[in-house]
């Protein structure tokens, strides 16, 4: 099989073995739900409840009246606690509203569509927006806006990530597994909403179960104008242009979107949610999540309530591992978030738990001068020189690390992987960009 | 659950092969051509390379506790920097001039710039110049040993040898008498002496496996064994040393000389494959190591073969050391979508 590819990247550890036979399973209901005010990027939402109230799950809490947002829905029914700020997986603190759930567990009454296909664009658009679905892959963008390309691009092609190219992540694999068909419906659906051409489900090589069983669900099924992309097993490939330039080998341009080149990309999780949006009539309010790592006695695919404390979510998965817990990360081990405080909830975009036990996370502060390798320049998938951004931004020339593009970096985390010198390329790139961005807003500001 | 976690920007996971990893590939990419070395110079080349290394932890031990800084000697760059000095030096040096060459290594190119990723110069071609070029007891250097010398000695004889002691077991390239008392003796300064060097193929098979009058790293075979080592773990790819030889081929065919002779004689293949493509002062971006392939190749052919001395390869990759870093910032890739 040829398999698809983008230049440069890198090829970590999988560590899928731990989840990837385990069929998902239903953690039980927290004693509290957490649910912030922003799960996505944009305007973060206003309240529609107050303390006290009690509201059933599929009701609608939060909503923002800025066009780049999301609303926000009790994912169970109960009581609102407090609405105030919480520890948010970002380290900041955020506005959230939480709710203690109830013992009869009721939902609001979902409307569904038993036949979608017949459904004009429009509708499934704004019922998507409604639904308050946003990228699950982490980047959690409302997902409405990226149905709706600019009129002026010619979208001819959908792009499915079916990649999970993150170590440790498996949810998207479970879901292809135990969900094709009703995948493979949404990708039908969101494939007319964006009236595309064709829609290329790019699956990584090491999910070798997964292509034969969404092939075979298509051919069975009669699925038009869907095809199967076997990728090889290399990150980033499920970063967008990276993705794109594999499955349909067309570059995106620097600072543009896909659509620019007639593409418009979507994550297996988001489809899914889609098509229970429109199909059932259900907001987004849990979702598939892998509970996992070496510090963790049994790893999961969990179906959770979006809210969900990671303590308890921990807990369900037989508590800590091989000695006390060193690290515990929101997301995948190359991209995610490494958190202080256990109370911190799932959200919309958490695709993942992985947590390290103490004796297997270095010291971040431990870590030596750039030797000039170059294993960095080699692997970069936008490539960028990581090794003169680093030592420029460690020396504070960031005029010098714009110059080297840092703005263009995506934070993949691949130059920091292969450095011998252990340097925290993402926190210098990180540097470089706030203090150029800052740089570049003064002169805005009159007067 | 209250628990400590430590909080730290992405990535959470790296890989396992940090610096003393890479190191621990070089030392043993040398490995073969310091045998070869023993094989045909006998304990000499052993000795010399014993003192280099001691040397240079050495140093880099004192230096960095005078300058108060994180001990650094498992990282294993001292050690690579000791064992990369010896094989340019011949196995004649006396223990004394390869001890000062550690010093020198370590303290000034290395230690004085910052240390290791800091130095502009590889500190190993740096004390080897140091030592060739500016002290008075260079001539000692240019004295070299007839392979396989220790075959026509008693194992009595051996023993007693003084292995430092330049000048008694000294002799120049194919049996050649030498010249005087202490004019050098490599292939490359025979051949630019005027004489017939060699054309047989005996001669060039000499060059390649090390039986030949030179420096401790002279089997180009062996040499090029490690390098295909490195090869394979990507510490080094093919774009300096490539660069280097194909354009000291083209020079040597255009200015008619023997491009062989020329690859396999005077340390090319140990500069091109080990010193040129040391991390830390070489550049970066594909095709900035062309560029500093191309400027060594050129800079060593007409250095060794015009110039006053023959240390091409060695001053042509300092040389080319000062510029690696603006030939970086100057040939940067396009960037994806861009």
């Amino acid at each position: 099989m040829r398999l698809s590819s983008f230049q440069g990247g890198i090829h970590p550890p999988h560590h899928k073995h731990e989840t990837e036979n385990k069929a998902i399973v239903r953690a039980p209901l927290p004693e509290r739900i957490i649910l912030p005010l922003s799960q996505h990027i944009g305007a973060p939402c206003k309240p529609l409840v107050k303390v006290g109230q009690k509201v059933r799950a599929g009701e609608k809490i939060a909503e923002a009246e800025a066009f780049i947002s999301a609303p926000i829905h009790a994912s169970v029914s109960g009581i609102v606690e407090s609405i105030a700020p919480h520890p948010h997986f970002t380290g900041a603190e955020m506005m959230s509203i939480t709710i203690i759930p109830d013992k009869n567990q009721e939902s609001i009454p979902f409307q569904e569509i038993p036949n979608p296909e017949g459904e004009p664009i429009e509708k499934i658009k704004s019922l998507v927006k409604e639904a308050g679905i946003v990228g699950m892959g982490g980047a959690a963008f409302p997902t409405f806006v990226k149905l709706s390309p600019p009129r002026d691009k010619q979208i001819d092609s959908l792009v499915i990530n079916g990649c999970e190219c993150e170590s440790f992540l498996t949810c998207d694999h479970r879901i292809l597994l135990e969900r094709t068909e009703d995948f493979l419906k949404g990708v039908s659906l969101v494939l007319r909403t964006i009236e595309a051409q064709t829609a290329y489900i790019g699956i990584e090589i090491n999910k070798l179960n997964a292509i034969e069983a969404v092939k075979k669900c298509i051919e069975a099924s009669g699925f038009q104008n869907i095809q199967v992309v076997a990728l090889e097993t290399k990150y980033p490939q499920g970063c967008e242009k990276q993705l794109i330039k594999a499955v349909l080998n067309r570059e995106v341009p620097l600072r543009k979107l896909p659509s620019e080149v007639g593409a418009v990309v979507q994550n297996v999780g988001t489809i899914l949610a889609i098509y229970e949006a429109i199909r059932f009539g259900k907001p987004l309010i849990e979702r598939v999540l892998t509970v996992t790592g070496p510090g963790l006695q049994n790893p999961q695919n969990i179906l959770a309530k979006l809210g969900t404390p990671i303590s308890h979510l921990i807990s369900f998965c037989g508590g800590w591992k091989d000695g006390p817990p060193g690290k515990v990360v929101v997301g995948g081990p190359m991209t995610g978030f490494a958190i202080a405080n256990l109370d911190i909830p799932i959200v919309k975009g958490t695709s993942g738990i992985v947590v390290f036990p103490r004796h297997m996370v270095p010291d971040p502060n431990k870590y030596w001068p750039c030797l000039k390798c170059g294993k960095c320049a080699d692997i970069c998938p936008m490539f960028l020189l990581p090794n003169l951004i680093g030592y420029y931004s460690e020396n504070e020339r960031y005029r010098e690390a714009d110059e080297c593009g840092v703005l263009d970096c995506m934070e993949c985390g691949s130059c920091a992987f292969v450095c011998p010198s252990r340097r925290p390329m993402i926190q210098f790139i990180r540097k470089a960009k706030a203090q150029i961005m800052a740089q570049k807003k003064k002169p805005m500001v009159r007067g | 659950m209250k628990e400590s976690l430590i909080v730290s920007p992405p990535p959470h996971i790296k890989t396992s092969e940090g610096i003393s990893e890479a190191m621990r590939d070089v030392i043993i990419a040398l490995v073969p051509a310091l045998l070869v070395a023993i094989y045909f110079f006998g304990f000499n080349a052993l000795f010399v390379t014993a003192v280099c290394i001691l040397s240079t932890v050495l140093t880099e031990f004192f230096v960095r506790a005078i300058l108060d800084r994180p001990f650094s000697l498992n990282d294993g760059s001292a050690v690579v920097t000791g064992l990369l000095l010896a094989l340019s030096l011949p196995p004649t040096t006396p223990w004394w001039l390869a001890a000062l060459g550690g010093i020198v290594a370590i303290a000034v190119a290395k230690e004085l710039f910052g240390g290791l990723g800091k130095n502009i110069f590889n500190p190993a071609l740096f004390a080897r110049t140091f030592l060739f070029v500016f002290t008075v007891w260079h001539p000692l250097l240019e004295e070299y040993i007839k392979p396989l010398w220790w075959k026509s000695h008693s194992f009595t004889q051996l023993l007693t040898t003084k292995f430092f002691e330049h000048g008694v077991i000294v002799t120049d390239l194919l049996a050649r008498k030498r010249i005087d008392g202490i004019t050098a003796a490599t292939p490359l300064a025979i051949a630019r002496a005027g004489s017939p060097v060699f054309s047989t193929l005996s001669g060039y098979e000499s060059l390649l496996i090390g039986n030949i009058g030179g420096v401790i790293g002279g089997s180009s075979l062996a040499l090029l064994l490690g390098a295909a080592y490195l090869l394979y773990k990507k510490h080094i790819d093919l774009y300096i040393p490539g660069s280097i030889l194909i354009t000291t081929a083209l020079l040597s065919i255009g200015f008619g000389k023997d491009p062989i002779f020329q690859i396999l004689a005077g340390g090319l293949i140990l500069g091109a494959f080990f010193m040129a493509t040391d991390w830390v002062t070489s550049p970066v971006t594909k095709r900035g190591k062309i560029i500093y392939g191309i400027g060594i190749g050129i800079f060593t052919f007409f250095v060794r073969n015009y110039g006053t001395r023959v240390e091409g390869m060695c001053t042509a990759i300092l040389h080319m050391n000062v510029v690696a870093l603006f030939i970086d910032r100057y040939t940067q890739p396009r960037r994806f979508g861009g």
